[in-house]
């Protein structure tokens, strides 16, 4: 069983035909019994029906059409004009950007050019450059071979020994031998003969069949009994031949 | 007569004259509603201009092009609903007016009847706006408590006791009225 409170909530709705069915018989029955309800619901029934009194009163009419029209064309308008404008600065934000792209891109290439010229790396150098590559100049001086075979003879000598009697024998003529077109024919030749008590090396730096220059180290091997300091120190010589070379060369 | 659904077809095919058209025809109903809630005729105008500028940008996302008005009407509450004050919000004036609806006896119907129907457009006026929209909505657009439960984005519970408390006001205010004024 509802309440009056609850029965004047839905008077309103139930006035608006909103309220049908078991609720709207439940509400019809106490309306009948309760004076409050009744009274409450005449005032709905009034006030709906002086609501739409109200509202059936006609509107003064209203054109707006032309503005709106009006405003659609401007704004038409406007977006055209937008739009135009919009096309416009494209195009010369692009033909900048290709002026700027074409300008760095000749600035490149002529500091690549550059580049290539002064430096360049062995991949280009065909697409560059036709010339053939400058005759290597190669400088030996003969004190260069002098140093050659002394390492080498450092190397055969024996350890205890050879680095006391391995002398430097400084050439005086020092000017390169030039155009030296076939350094890999300078070679090193290597002979040894033994005995029983020492052995011999000859080392030689040889250009073809032209000894430059030649190391001799002589080893004498420590009997047992023998005392290191006693017995004669190696014998190491350097012959230098360098005269044949330069003739051979044309130095 | 070439319909609603006929005109917005042309309008989309950029035939911007024929919106005119689609204006003349719904001008006075959106003008109606808007005078209705906003109480002010030049407000009014306004919201029908914007309503229609609005409408013609949105014409394409209009899906159901036979049922024009109700789209349109949508568009209208809701600008509507942006320009009128904003007294407080509608939860607690539902809560102010609870109380008070409950307590107080009932405005006799005779008192009622004697009322003339400008004491009632002020009445009207003077409701919140929350309350005043739903009453146009029901007796000026003769919608369901449904539709105006859909429209105004409320379940249809929080529609019909508004409306009861919206009448309750408009009965008491409307007595006080009758005893002063009319």
């Amino acid at each position: 069983m509802m309440k009056c409170v609850e029965i004047r909530k839905m008077l309103s709705a139930y006035a608006d035909g909103e309220i049908k069915g078991r609720t709207a018989s439940e509400l019809q029955a106490h309306v009948a019994q309760c004076d409050l309800c009744r009274a409450e619901m005449k005032t709905m029934d009034v006030l709906q029906s002086k609501l739409r009194e109200m509202m059936s009163e006609p509107v003064e009419a209203v054109d707006v059409s032309n503005y709106v029209m009006s405003q659609l064309t401007s704004r038409q308008a406007t977006r055209i004009s937008m739009f135009r404008w919009i096309g416009v600065g494209a195009a010369m934000c692009f033909v900048v950007l290709l002026l700027v792209c074409l300008f760095l891109a000749s600035s490149s290439t002529e500091r690549a050019t550059m580049r290539i010229v002064q430096n360049p790396p062995r991949r280009h150098i065909t697409k560059v450059q036709h010339d053939p590559p400058p005759q290597r100049k190669i400088i030996v001086t003969p004190i260069e071979h002098h140093r050659c075979v002394e390492r080498v003879a450092k190397l055969h000598a024996p350890r205890p020994y050879y680095h006391r009697h391995i002398r430097r024998q400084h050439v005086a003529d020092r000017r390169p031998i030039q155009d030296w077109k076939s350094p890999e024919t300078m070679h090193l030749a290597i002979t040894s003969s033994a005995t029983a008590d020492r052995i011999e090396k000859t080392i030689s730096v040889k250009l073809g069949d032209i000894n430059l220059c030649q190391a001799k180290v002589t080893q004498v091997n420590l009997q047992p009994n023998e005392d290191a300091a006693s017995i004669t120190r190696p014998e190491l010589e350097v012959v230098e031949n360098r005269g044949a070379a330069m003739n051979q060369i044309g130095g | 007569m070439i319909s609603d659904e006929q005109i917005i077809e042309l309008v989309l095919k950029k035939h911007i004259d024929e919106y005119q058209e689609l204006v003349r025809r719904h001008q006075d109903s959106v003008f109606r509603l808007a005078y209705r809630i906003l109480g002010r005729r030049e407000e009014a105008e306004d919201v029908v201009q914007d309503t229609f500028v609005k409408a013609y940008s949105n014409l394409a996302s209009c899906r159901e092009r036979n049922k024009f008005w109700p789209w349109i009407r949508r568009i209208a509450l809701n600008i509507c609903l942006r320009r009128a004050p904003r007294e407080c919000l509608c939860e607690a004036i539902d809560d102010l007016h609870d109380a008070i609806c409950d307590r107080e006896s009932p405005i006799e119907a005779e008192v009622l009847k004697q009322v003339d129907i400008s004491c009632l457009r002020r009445a009207v006026a003077e409701l919140p706006t929350c309350y005043r929209t739903i009453i146009v909505l029901r007796y000026e657009e003769e919608l369901a408590y449904k539709e105006i439960a859909k429209l105004v984005g409320e379940s249809v519970d929080v529609v019909r006791i508004r409306l009861y408390r919206a009448k309750k006001m408009l009965a008491q205010q409307l007595a006080v009225m009758n005893d002063e004024v009319c």
